[in-house]
């Protein structure tokens, strides 16, 4: 009974995100759900090291910057097309994980979070004053976006795109989780120590979850440069990175469907609460913290809170009726 | 200009980079936590400040130790908003919630004063020193006076005092200092509100010299981080050098460079740093820890 119900709730909520763009009615709405689709594959991809092996990066908006204007340069100035410039963004973003991982991942936790926001801070910059090559300033522009037999993935074909990507990216995932990758990362975040005297090579396996991460970072920033067909340095400012955390850790760290949850909601909160206008970013800081304080699981333990609170209530009322 | 007038131009500005790197280090030490809000901590203190200088006309001498006991307060606040709540939960629910604390911040510093930056009269108003060649405003001599001031004050403090021994004490291991009696909870709401006062008067010190504007805390926090990390981190007396040296750093930088690549050869440095030396490149020479 119980199972039957929950298969079916799952079916309607993927009926529900396989129709929401024949409902969106407007260019501007399919864009936003394209950008949550966007947003969810890179915030999967930070979850690796900081759900799994929680060490936080603050240098995931400059990675996924990195892949969108590599993707664009290649498909623009290099006339290799967007598809061949996404295959670069992936490899060039985990060359970056690796460089900046391997020295920084052996150390305290706190260096490698200061590590990756200089990163994001660098790479800013360099987007900024390297006019030549990425436009400065004034952006990145005339990007061709994702083709297809001749036709340019845009509005509805893009959200199906992006939407495969997406499910392929939560599968790698869960099935990153459960290998025994996934188990190391996790003995990892419990207890370096431990986790080295089980025979885990620590270092080595924090190194390659943020290339893992960087990976995704890569690929999410192709499909930005495919999406928006427009890069300017400023989207992809630590402000940024700092979103994709808040999106990790609101969802519940570790937690792949928390993860896209928390992806999805901190990326509609804008768009819901537009009325309140200048007051949004007061009311995100202080829902964040609140959410921190009193829902220290994230969005993932909710469903389970509910149903607790739910349960002890249900069973006082029958108690009462008896 | 001469390199001589450079270092006179970035010492007073690395003072202000030692108090808050100083500010950083103790809450490090004690928390083992950075803290994400400290550079939000020095520009709320100079918003105060010129609030307490344009609107009350209190003179500047009085406005800093104001600032500073107001920005006690509201570390006190933090303190009990953001790190009582989330002490026992994972390092990284700390660290966003004191993001979180820096995004309120910041917003309310919005909302009070508005987009548009901020200048304020130093002290001795335009006063300036010559030295042969070297020109000086008096504001700066005051500054690096009122940093070699406090920074006595703050040594006396740690190494003379009961409280400030609580402090070394459970910076050095919180539970020991707990088995001994050290009401550690309040001696870190202390370090809390100690930080923010010394990053508050920071950025009193600091509205003449630069204008003051929302970036400011972003900049000065990534300056903060860089003193700690090149100091040393969990060095105190290396985070004062570190402070100055990044001061004068970016005096060079932005005269001989340009000051649009400051930050990202100061993080370079500091990830430099962090591959080569992860102790701090004055970790060797000073051991000591507060």
């Amino acid at each position: 009974m119980r199972l039957r119900g929950r298969a079916a709730s799952y079916a309607l909520l993927g009926a529900a995100v396989l129709a929401v763009p024949l409902v969106a009615q407007s260019d501007y709405r399919l864009t936003l759900l394209n950008l949550i689709l966007v947003y969810v594959i890179a915030a999967l991809g930070l979850n690796v090291i900081v759900g799994w092996v929680r060490e936080l990066s603050f240098g995931h908006a400059g990675l996924m910057g990195l892949g969108a204007y590599t993707a664009a340069w290649f498909a623009t100035r290099a006339h290799l097309g967007l598809w061949v410039g996404a295959v670069f963004a992936v490899l060039v973003c985990m060359a970056a994980g690796f460089v900046v991982g391997l020295p920084t991942l052996r150390l305290r936790a706190t260096y490698f979070g200061l590590a990756t926001f200089g990163f994001n801070v660098i790479i800013v910059q360099l987007i900024n004053n390297a006019g030549s090559l990425t436009g400065g300033p004034q952006g990145f522009k005339g990007i061709p976006g994702f083709s297809v037999d001749g036709r340019i993935l845009s509005g509805t074909s893009f959200y199906y795109f992006a939407l495969l990507v997406a499910a392929a990216a939560v599968a790698l995932a869960s099935r990153m989780q459960r290998s025994s990758f996934g188990r190391a990362l996790l003995a990892i975040s419990e207890g370096p120590q431990i986790a080295a005297a089980m025979g885990i090579p620590v270092a080595r396996a924090k190194t390659t979850a943020f290339v893992i991460s960087a990976a995704y970072a890569g690929a999410a920033g192709a499909l930005y440069a495919g999406l928006i067909r427009y890069l300017s340095p400023d989207s992809f400012d630590v402000g940024l990175s700092v979103a994709f955390i808040v999106m990790v850790i609101i969802g519940g760290l570790g937690s792949i469907w928390g993860v896209v949850a928390g992806a999805v909601l901190v990326t509609l909160l804008p768009e819901v609460l537009r009325w309140i206008r200048d007051y949004y970013l007061l009311v995100y800081g202080v829902g964040l913290l609140l959410v921190l304080i009193f829902l220290p699981d994230g969005l993932a333990s909710l469903p389970g809170r509910i149903r607790r609170w739910h349960g002890v209530t249900g069973d006082a009322v029958m108690r009462q009726h008896q | 200009m001469d390199s001589l007038q450079l270092f006179a131009t970035a010492a007073p500005l690395g003072c202000l980079f030692a108090l808050i790197g100083v500010g950083f280090q103790l809450v490090y030490a004690t928390l083992g936590a950075l803290n994400f809000a400290q550079g939000d901590f020095a520009m709320l203190g100079g918003f105060l400040a010129v609030t307490a200088v344009q609107v009350l006309q209190v003179p500047l001498g009085v406005t800093v130790l104001l600032t500073g006991a107001a920005m006690a307060i509201v570390g006190g606040l933090f303190s009990l908003g953001v790190y009582r709540p989330l002490r026992h939960r994972p390092h990284d629910s700390l660290i966003v919630g004191m993001i979180a604390a820096s995004i309120i911040i910041e917003n309310v510093a919005l909302f009070a004063w508005g987009p548009s930056p901020y200048r304020l009269a130093g002290f001795f108003g335009g006063y300036v020193l010559r030295l042969g060649q070297v020109v000086l405003p008096a504001h700066a001599v005051a500054v690096i006076c009122v940093t070699g001031l406090i920074i006595a004050a703050l040594f006396f403090f740690l190494e003379h005092t009961l409280l400030g021994k609580m402090l070394r004490a459970t910076a050095q291991d919180a539970e020991t200092a707990r088995t001994l009696g050290i009401p550690v909870d309040r001696v870190m709401v202390g370090t809390l509100a100690l930080s923010a006062a010394l990053a508050g008067i920071a950025g009193v010190l600091m509205v003449p010299m630069l204008s003051l504007s929302l970036r400011v805390g972003t900049d000065v926090l990534i300056k903060g981080f860089a003193a700690a990390v090149i100091g040393g981190v969990g060095n105190l007396r290396g985070v004062i050098l570190g402070g100055l040296f990044v001061g004068i750093l970016d005096a060079f930088i932005a005269f001989y460079v340009s000051s649009e690549y400051v930050n990202a050869i100061v993080f370079l440095l500091v990830i430099l740093v962090l591959f080569l030396r992860p102790q701090g490149l004055l970790g060797a020479a000073v051991q000591e820890r507060v």
